[in-house]
């Protein structure tokens, strides 16, 4: 039987693991089977400052079931300290007797059943010296300083260029703004989860892992083991947004405590433990200042930023990264500030930096707009920067003025129709707004070894995580592509570092950089076994030139004659080779000639009831340039979720600390709102990029974050011009338009 | 573990038996918020009883017109003449919650559902309703979601039942059963203001228990209207609701209850919007008139004062959309 | 308790269980059946939805003893056979509804129970009921394709 070929890379099929996650047999870590394992459970802080004057455990030792209960004073000692950020707080669970945030654990209670744990739990009796908590940024503003450590090393804190305050003074028209945006959470649907279990000085980990590879390093450093010494897996993984980007304290509390018990560990976060200790999107305060001629020329932009910091350690938000990329201006400062308040530490949530730094600048570009009487697009489009505007080099591709062209055809956008607060459609106040984002692109040296075996079939491995991006389905099609065989034919192990090592799925690097290494992987067997054929007397391809042969479905064959060839399976067979197999290694360029980057460009019409001020998000065009697409649906879902996700945030999610002692008041799906299904009105996500070979091997970019950049300023630029009131905090609840 | 002895009492009798004789116990109806607390520690109750062997789910329609409706009757009601003559409470059953909690929630429980202040529902907040005496947490905290109306210096938190607003426009009354035989209770004296014993959060002497809710029949010329709004499209406690029942003659309105939610610790009766329509047309004037009675006597605080203009909002809307 | 339940058709004993734990809590941990998940433990999400006595429920607000004597089927029980699916999970599998999967066990058994009870719902009674199943990924339009497809499926496979 024939097939007629199609390429596999760009095609529509199913997601490999969709057929066990729809009957629910999927394996997500909390589910992996472990005979004997007992159970830990956190025991938080009542307070978010202060310090354990007394810990009683005695109750709870003596409760059935109790295994172990660990406090800062029995504790083993950490061999070592990880490397921020892979493990994010620079202070390792139960060090010692100070408290810093709501929730904190305390102490750890192992028992044999989880039930046994949590009652125990609940029987360890804290004194608690009371410290003077600094609940909100609002309270710390006034002390912020320029970060310094590991994460200021590691995120710039500041960008020049020109002479901005110059600038700006001279400058015909300036706008001038503060922009404040919430603490906000991934809230993953799956709450992390650890087992852990010993052999010896192994150590095997199953854990909700965005990067094996990285959190093995942390694990192994905090243990003083050899990285070989741990074995970590993550099967799939329920929702990651960045949650699972960083390790956290309960991934080190698990293997402590199996360490301790002698026996396998199993530690669930509960949902409040994933709202309070797996990290956040800090709070920001952000001033934005532009200067312009009157035709719209930008000649100076300024962005300042303060972020709330945990009280262990100074993690700045990026929100300045990005801003320098962004237009064609001349004059540019822009400086990153942070400020301590009693929460824990931030982390990597989908987009770092880039939504809230891009929600300031591209909210005050609107506001320039008007003020200038300009068409917002125009006025992008006037300062676009066709190379990168501080290193003057050029893009590997950049599709930014094809993803206005295409966004505003399929919105049907048009400026200047109406004025601010005049648009109505029966009850409704009707109003439009756009906005674009960029997000530099990233990389991560990875390795895949893919292997075509004797009986037709393929199989990939690398260390890659599938996080529900569709990592699985698109690593599976790389490697159809490059071998020339259906992906049917094509199986993949992954979310394991017993693996080649993969990139980390974070940092939008999983297309670029793993992709890129299976491609190179599955052209490499490809080009064997071209070339074991026409070396081959035997093969109908004996003689041809290397680059004549072409592999479709499983098939080498000419190109020019394409009777003529021979199959994988009967060129292997013959030579007694059970698989060919091949490792693909990608290695970023230190230094490269080319920027690489992702944009995107989005239009949105909001509808606002005029008495009931709810913002409902009516239609939504986001246009991305990703490079090639690899899978057009998972793209698509994937695309539309990140629009969803970063609109809950533009719209309805905040994390509200108590404004006496900063614990969380919302550390609950019932209070931390996200989006419903009746939340959503037209949402279309397209796609402008093309094969690019410049940024990766593969051709493909990154997709999972710039999807979300760039939503909240066009929704917060379409609420102005439906209701001409400015808002310049998010989220954007029904109460600012009252 | 913390454990409790759970039992199923055959009969109404042997309820309120328990329920008199041991003071840790409490019944389990839906259970979909006494699972939750009873999980967070909120309440360890030493005794459940579940009462799922007293029936208790019955629609029985009375000689008069009116309704009764079992105490364990559950919110996913699918009953056509309900829907027909009491559009209001299925509106307010609709907007309550998702349709899996709504399968396992009952008449009985919803009305007697905790507050969702958050300040209650988490132990590490000092809480007069949760431990008497301790203080509130939430008077010196955010407020942005606290009650208007009815606070008292130990609890501003709001009752978050939809049911109950509706029931309140409608003037029904709770039926209970206790050591003393049956009882009602107008559902207006159900709920008591927080006072100095916010912990009580019903009127429910000792012993007794919720049998059913009774609707009284509905008038000529009734039109009704429930207005839910809240900060996501479905799914999420009001920030501000409003149930109108207006009784008409021709264009005058004769009779008009409106009960808000999400503004006081119970179904906030407006009284004073009340009076501002009976006897007059309902019309823009008096519209207007009704939804700014409808929050004389708020006590808003700073962070909580967007309360008073969403509940002229909801009331005008409510009033606006009847017919 | 010794809790006495049917599971996917099956009737189970369990011994030493807490009359307080959830339902969810008996399915995964005791019953070695992790299909339904755990995401929110508060009714919230709707990931952990089952059919009690054939009515759709979030197993975490069910307290095991409220279960006693009672039928669950959960969403390892809704293909009609081994290697098989039910017309509401291919309509997933087709349309592209799963991404990361840990609502979608869940989803699958809310979207069975609205397509049984209403053969030819509009979209907005789709939003309006599956407003309790919360999803992270997808941002809902594919699952809104997967209900569609598989009420039209069904509303076929009747006929």
């Amino acid at each position: 039987m024939t097939r007629s070929w199609v390429e596999p890379i760009g095609a529509n099929i199913n997601r490999v693991e969709a057929l066990a996650k729809v009957t629910g047999r999927a394996v997500y870590t909390a589910d992996v089977p472990a005979q004997g394992a007992a159970h830990a459970v956190q025991v938080p802080s009542q307070i978010s400052a202060g310090r354990v004057r007394r810990i009683d455990t005695r109750e709870a030792e003596r409760a059935t079931g109790v295994l172990a209960v660990l406090t800062h004073q029995n504790v083993p000692r950490w061999r070592g300290q990880p490397a921020i950020p892979y493990y994010a707080e620079s202070r390792l669970p139960l060090s010692d007797d100070r408290i810093h945030f709501g929730n904190q654990c305390l102490a750890l209670v192992i028992a044999d059943t989880l039930h046994q744990a949590e009652y125990a739990a609940s029987l360890v009796l804290v004194d608690y010296q009371l410290g003077q908590p600094v609940p909100n940024l609002d309270a710390a503003r006034a002390d912020a300083y320029p970060p310094t450590g590991p994460y200021p090393d590691r995120f710039p804190t500041e960008h020049r260029r020109g002479d901005a305050v110059a600038a700006l003074r001279s400058a015909p028209v300036r706008v001038d703004r503060e922009y404040r945006t919430a603490t906000i959470s991934h809230a993953p649907m799956e709450p992390s989860s650890t087992l852990a279990s010993w052999d010896g000085d192994q150590l095997t980990l199953h854990d909700s892992s965005q990067g094996v590879f990285a959190h093995r390093e942390a694990v192994a450093t905090a243990f003083g083991l050899p990285v070989e010494s741990v074995r970590l897996i993550s099967s799939l993984i329920g929702g990651g947004f960045g949650n699972k980007s960083y390790t956290w304290g309960h991934t080190l509390l698990a293997a402590l405590a199996a360490r301790v018990v002698r026996r396998p560990v199993r530690l669930t976060l509960n949902r409040k433990e994933v709202f309070t200790g797996t990290g956040h999107m800090p709070a920001m305060i952000q001033r934005v200042r532009l200067g312009a001629r009157r035709d719209g020329t930008l000649t100076a932009i300024t962005h300042d930023t303060v972020n709330a910091t945990s009280p262990t350690d100074d993690r700045n938000e990026p929100a300045i990264q990005s801003t320098p990329a962004l237009y064609a201006v001349p004059n540019l400062a822009a400086r990153a500030q942070v400020a301590k308040v009693n929460i824990g530490t931030s982390g990597a949530m989908r987009t770092p930096g880039d939504t809230p730094g891009q929600f300031a600048v591209e909210c005050a570009m609107d506001e320039l707009a008007y003020e200038l009487g300009m068409d917002p697009l125009e006025l992008r489009r006037k300062n676009y920067a066709e190379r990168h505007p501080q290193s003057g080099k050029p893009f590997s591709g950049k599709r930014l003025l094809r993803c206005y062209e295409v966004g505003a055809a399929e919105f049907g956008w048009s400026w200047g129709e109406a004025e601010p607060g005049t648009l109505r459609d029966g009850n409704d106040l009707v109003g439009y707004g756009m906005a674009s984002g960029i997000r530099a692109e990233h990389s991560a040296p990875a390795a895949a070894r893919v292997e075509i075996s004797s009986d037709g079939t393929a199989e990939v491995r690398t260390g890659t995580q599938e996080i529900g991006g569709g990592t699985l389905t698109t690593m599976v099609q790389v490697a159809a592509s490059g071998l020339g065989v259906s992906p049917d034919r094509v199986s993949i192990k992954a979310g394991d570092t017993d693996l080649p090592q993969g990139a980390p799925t974070f940092g939008s690097m999983t297309s670029g950089s793993t992709g890129s290494a299976v491609h190179l992987g599955a052209r490499r067997v490809r080009v064997a076994a071209i070339r074991l054929a026409i070396r081959d007397t035997q093969s109908p391809l004996h003689g041809a030139e290397e680059d004549a042969v072409d592999v479709r479905d499983g098939r080498l064959l000419l190109r020019a004659d394409p009777s003529r060839g021979e199959t994988y399976v009967d060129l292997l067979d013959r030579h007694g080779i059970g698989a060919l197999r091949r490792v693909g290694e990608y290695q970023p360029e230190e230094e490269s000639a080319v920027e690489r980057a992702t944009f995107g460009a989005h239009f949105v019409e909001v509808r606002i009831d005029r008495q009931l001020s709810r913002v409902r998000v009516a239609r939504h065009v986001g246009v991305f340039d990703c490079g090639r697409v690899l899978n057009e649906k998972t793209a698509t879902n994937q695309a539309r979720g990140g629009m969803i996700f970063a609109m809950g945030g533009a719209l309805m999610e905040q994390l509200v600390p108590d404004p006496v002692s900063g614990r969380l008041i919302t550390p609950a799906l019932t209070d931390y709102h996200v989006p419903v299904h009746a939340d959503i009105g037209d949402v279309r996500a397209l796609f402008v990029g093309e094969h690019e070979p410049e940024a990766h091997p593969v051709g493909a970019k990154g997709l999972g974050e710039i999807c979300s950049i760039g939503i909240a300023p066009a929704i917060a630029n379409a609420v102005f011009h439906a209701t001409g009131k400015r808002v310049r905090e998010l989220p954007i609840t029904p109460e600012k338009l009252l | 573990m913390r454990t409790f002895q759970l039992d199923r009492p055959g009969d109404l009798a042997e309820a309120v038996r328990i329920l008199a004789e041991d003071e840790g116990a409490r019944v389990i109806a839906g259970g979909t918020d006494l699972v939750t607390l009873m999980r967070d520690g909120i309440q360890q109750p030493s005794r459940v009883l579940d009462l799922r062997d007293l029936g208790l789910t019955e629609i029985e329609w009375q000689p008069d017109g009116g309704v009764r409706i079992g105490a364990l009757c559950p919110n996913a009601v699918d009953d056509r003449r309900l829907a027909a003559e009491y559009p209001l409470v299925v509106a307010a059953l609709r907007a309550g919650a998702s349709p899996q909690i709504r399968n396992m929630a009952t008449f009985g429980g919803n009305i007697l559902q905790q507050t969702r202040c958050a300040y209650y529902r988490l132990p590490e907040f000092a809480c007069n309703r949760r431990d008497p005496g301790t203080g509130c947490a939430a008077l010196r905290g955010d407020s942005a979601k606290q009650a208007i109306f009815g606070v008292s210096d130990t609890c501003n938190a709001v009752h978050p039942s939809d049911l109950a607003v509706a029931l309140s426009a409608l003037e029904a009354e709770v039926l209970v059963h206790g050591p003393a035989g049956a009882r009602r209770i107008p559902i207006r004296e159900f709920h008591p203001l927080p006072g100095d014993t916010p912990h009580r959060v019903s009127a429910l002497r000792d012993g007794e228990l919720v049998t059913g809710i009774e609707l009284p029949a509905a008038g000529r010329g009734r039109v009704s209207n429930y207005v839910k709004f809240r900060d996501r499209a479905s799914f999420a406690f009001a920030l501000a609701s409003a149930a109108v029942v207006i009784e008409r003659a021709g264009t005058v309105v004769l009779g008009a209850r409106i009960a808000l939610g999400g503004v006081a610790p119970k179904p906030w009766r407006a009284e004073h919007a009340e009076r501002a329509l009976v006897g007059n047309r309902l019309d823009e004037d008096s519209i207007a008139a009704a939804s700014a009675a409808a929050v004389r006597g708020a006590t808003p605080r700073k962070d909580n004062e967007y309360k008073v203009e969403l509940v002229r909002r909801v009331v005008r809307r409510a009033l606006s959309e009847l017919e | 308790m010794r809790l006495t339940i049917q599971i996917n058709g099956e009737q189970h004993q369990v011994d030493d269980v807490w009359a307080g734990e959830s339902l969810l809590y008996v399915l995964r941990e005791r019953l070695g059946l992790p299909g339904s998940k755990n995401a929110c433990e508060q009714g919230e999400c709707g990931s952990c939805t089952v059919y009690l006595d054939g009515t759709a429920v979030c197993a975490c607000l069910v307290a095991a003893g409220q279960a006693q004597d009672r039928e669950v089927v959960t969403v390892e029980g809704l293909a009609p056979g081994a290697g098989e699916l039910h017309p509401v999970q291919e309509a997933f599998l087709a349309a592209g509804a799963v991404q990361c999967g840990f609502c979608t066990p869940g989803l699958v058994v809310a979207a069975h129970n609205l397509v049984r009870r209403n053969p030819e719902p509009s979209d907005a009674q789709i939003r309006e009921e599956l407003a309790g199943n919360l999803c992270r990924c997808t941002g809902y339009e594919k699952i809104m394709d997967a209900v569609r497809m598989a009420a039209a499926n069904t509303q076929e496979a009747g006929a």
